[in-house]
């Protein structure tokens, strides 16, 4: 087991033990619990996720030789590399080189890789975060990485790292959801104050997207703890790195502002749904009423037909 | 009607006096005669910015830093450069040089000095955490509570409890330049103070853009008090109408003048010069001396280079070296960003700044230098100018003396007879600027109490 105040459970799984060589190596963060493939890490989340190594290639092969080679030179994956290290959608993910070096002042991480880091084939996504700290050099954007350090530091600083990058990715994911909510909740804020018969085809969907920002306010909730780590002290290069990769990345204040996003859309709903429930409610008072009106004037009638009919009217 | 002005002075015009008269003047709500007297030709007493003749190169020659409290609590400090509206740049180093080793984390610990020493200190930090909250560190210069460990009474004590010498060192060289004494001439209070002030939950440290003297220089512009600089104060004494009379010499020349109140803001050293011509204050003011002179002493060694050669390997805004019994090593350039002056400054602290400083500045630059350990060795050739402060006796070694005594008795030597005559100090709370301030609040608070209850005095 490896111990790591960074980061919550590590693989035992020897399958997963860093090679001493460059690779590549393609990661994925995953809920699922019938995959099977090698486990580098399990986060401390209650949906019980985890970082698994999907490569399937061993680290000497060409598919991974071509692949360091590409990188290397700021290309994209070549087609034998691609279907090794094909970048899967949907879910988290990263595409990490690995570097360990014994020679960490005579060494940088090349331009050109650290372009290839940066682009991530996603226009606008050029945010790449480059922290050189005590011999390591890691070069991160949202779905690459590039990690340099001494060999006998580099499995507890890649852990760190695959810590920062879930979370960090957890974190965008509910950012992104967010701000794709902002558009229906322009629509739908008109109905937390005024809810009419045209609008109740409108419940079932405004109680999905009810039900939506609560699902996400539960996932911002149990990453914050994570975000706001205390620093640890005395410090490892690990948690240093943690640190400073949260700190560059504005984790902190990100959650607190997609928190504060997320009370307004859960204020909005929480008030259309009250304005559904009412208008629900007066409009079967209002039903039940006229029911009692109806059956109160035929029992009117039946009275004047019985008394007319007693009088031999 | 006649306006009653409330006549007081305040002796000294460092951080203390400028605080004390910048408050007194805020709080008081009557009418406030104050008098500042400097016996040297500027304010600022050790908080003091320069620059290299050769280039316009700012460096701290006094104080380093500031002490940032705010995540805990309220933090005056904070609070008082705020409201000045200065900037400030927050400080970060962690990296302690030993035996040509960097030692930046608990890995580079393990590696250099082995695993039984990293576990020594992880332990040592424990019961260090354990003996004071970061809650308890932050009233700790409020409160005349001794940390007590069973039969140990010095800092010096504690340390010799730990059975592994490599994780004493280490411990020793981290803190020494801050407790500017050694282990044994300390409380274990105040070394375990220094040490934790190194973990982030208990205070991070910040400097002002532009130079700390930013701090004086604010406060002198914005107070009313006439001014004397160059007025060393000789003697304090009792005039026929029973009010306290300050006389000073300028120019060669004596002059006197009497007060309703004196507030003393000097280092404890200048205050041993002081004369007073009541026997009874004479005596108080002994007594005071003898309970709180514990002398410090800090040596500041400030080079510039021809570029920041350390920066690739030591970054952060300052570093421990294992030399001079440990010393830190700031980059005074990164304390005002986008400089591009490099400026290494050595702060020397404790016995080696008194066994140093008769030494030559020329030599005290070339034992700098030599300090260095071989990877930053290059740099010895790229020296373009060096300057060397001296600051013995400059702070306490014990704050608060062996058994710190109750707030008001400390700023008030002679309450019975002397009710009229306060003191200011680092020396009284924790040797830092933060506890000057605290300092300056309480008796600017204490004596603005007394002008707005109190009739005044008829001009």
């Amino acid at each position: 087991m490896i111990q790591n105040p960074a980061v919550s459970i590590c693989s035992d799984d020897p399958s997963v033990a860093l090679p001493a060589t460059r690779h590549v190596e393609q990661i994925i963060f995953t809920t699922d619990r019938r995959d099977t493939r090698p486990v580098i890490m399990s986060f401390d989340d209650s949906s019980g996720s985890r970082a698994i190594l999907t490569t399937s290639d061993a680290p000497n092969a060409s598919g991974t030789a071509a692949a360091v080679a590409a990188i290397m030179a700021g290309e994209e994956l070549p087609e034998a590399g691609r279907r090794t290290f094909e970048e899967p959608h949907g879910e988290h993910h990263l595409t990490l080189l690995v570097m360990p070096e014994i020679d960490l002042d005579a060494t940088h991480i090349p331009s050109a890789a650290l372009r290839w880091a940066a682009t991530n084939g996603r226009p606008g996504r050029e945010n790449l975060v480059l922290i050189a700290i005590h011999g390591a050099q890691i070069a991160w954007a949202p779905g690459r990485a590039l990690l340099m350090a001494h060999p006998t530091r580099i499995e507890s600083v890649r852990l760190a790292l695959l810590d920062f990058c879930f979370y960090e990715a957890e974190l965008r994911s509910i950012e992104d959801a967010v701000s794709m909510g902002w558009p229906n909740l322009k629509l739908d804020a008109p109905l937390a104050f005024e809810f009419d018969d045209r609008s109740v085809s409108r419940r079932s969907e405004l109680s999905a997207r009810f039900q939506r920002v609560v699902a996400l306010r539960c996932r911002a909730s149990q990453i914050m703890p994570h975000l706001n780590r205390p620093a640890i002290h005395p410090p490892t290069l690990a948690s240093q790195i943690g640190e400073r990769f949260r700190e560059r990345s504005r984790l902190e204040s990100r959650g607190d502002f997609v928190s504060d996003q997320l009370e307004i859309q859960e204020r909005v709903y929480e008030q259309c749904g009250q304005r559904a429930s009412d208008y629900m409610i007066a409009r079967k008072e209002n039903m039940l009423g006229w029911m009692i009106v109806v059956l109160l004037s035929a029992e009117i009638v039946l009275l004047l037909v019985d008394l007319l009919a007693s009088t031999g009217v | 009607m006649v306006m009653r002005t409330w006549k007081a002075a305040i002796i000294g015009g460092g951080p203390g006096g400028l605080m004390t008269a910048y408050l007194l003047e805020k709080l008081a709500a009557a009418p406030i005669d104050l008098t500042l007297y400097e016996a040297s030709h500027r304010l600022g007493g050790k908080i003091q910015t320069m620059s290299f003749g050769s280039t316009p190169a700012p460096y701290e020659a006094g104080a380093a830093e500031f002490y940032d409290y705010s995540s805990i609590d309220d933090d005056p400090l904070r609070l008082l450069v705020q409201e000045l509206g200065l900037s400030i740049t927050q400080m970060s180093g962690s990296a302690v040089v030993m035996d040509e080793g960097f030692l930046s984390n608990l890995d580079d610990v393990r590696d250099c000095l082995g695993d039984v020493a990293a576990a020594a200190i992880v332990a040592f930090d424990r019961s260090a955490q354990d003996a004071m909250s970061p809650r308890d560190f932050y009233a700790l210069g409020q409160s005349h509570r001794e940390v007590l460990r069973q039969g140990i009474d010095r800092f010096g004590d504690l340390l010799d409890a730990i059975d592994e010498p490599h994780a004493v060192r280490y411990i020793e060289r981290l803190i020494h330049s801050d407790l500017a004494t050694e282990p044994n001439n300390t409380s274990v209070s105040y070394g375990l103070q220094n040490y934790l002030m190194n973990h982030p939950a208990y205070m991070r440290l910040y400097a002002i853009e532009g130079g700390n003297e930013q701090l004086t220089r604010a406060l002198a512009a914005r107070i009313k008090a006439r001014i004397l600089l160059k007025h060393r104060v000789e003697c304090v004494s009792r005039d026929n109408a029973g009010r306290l009379r300050v006389e000073a010499t300028h120019a060669n020349s004596t002059g006197s003048d009497s007060f309703d109140s004196v507030i003393v803001a000097l280092p404890i050293e200048h205050l041993a010069a002081l004369h007073f011509s009541d026997p009874v204050l004479a005596q108080a003011m002994q007594r005071h001396l003898d309970h709180h002179d514990h002398p410090a002493h800090y040596l500041r060694i400030t080079i510039l280079f021809d570029r920041p050669f350390w920066r690739p390997m030591l970054p952060g805004s300052f570093f421990m070296l294992d030399r001079f019994d440990g010393c830190c090593l700031y980059d005074e350039s990164s304390r005002n960003p986008g400089s591009q002056h490099a400026v290494l400054g050595w702060l020397i602290g404790g016995s080696a700044a008194l066994r140093l400083s008769p030494l030559a500045d020329d030599e005290l630059v070339r034992l700098a230098l030599d300090s260095l350990p071989s990877q930053l060795a290059l740099g010895r050739g790229q020296v373009v100018e060096a300057r060397v402060h001296r600051w013995l006796h400059a702070v306490s070694a014990l704050p608060g003396g062996c058994t710190p005594l109750p707030i008001d008795r400390r700023h008030q030597p002679d309450p019975l007879n002397h009710p009229d005559l306060f003191v200011v100090g680092d020396y009284l709370f924790d040797s830092t600027l933060n506890g000057v301030l605290d300092s300056a609040e309480h008796v600017s608070g204490w004596l603005s109490d007394l002008i707005n209850a109190g009739p005044g005095v008829l001009l």
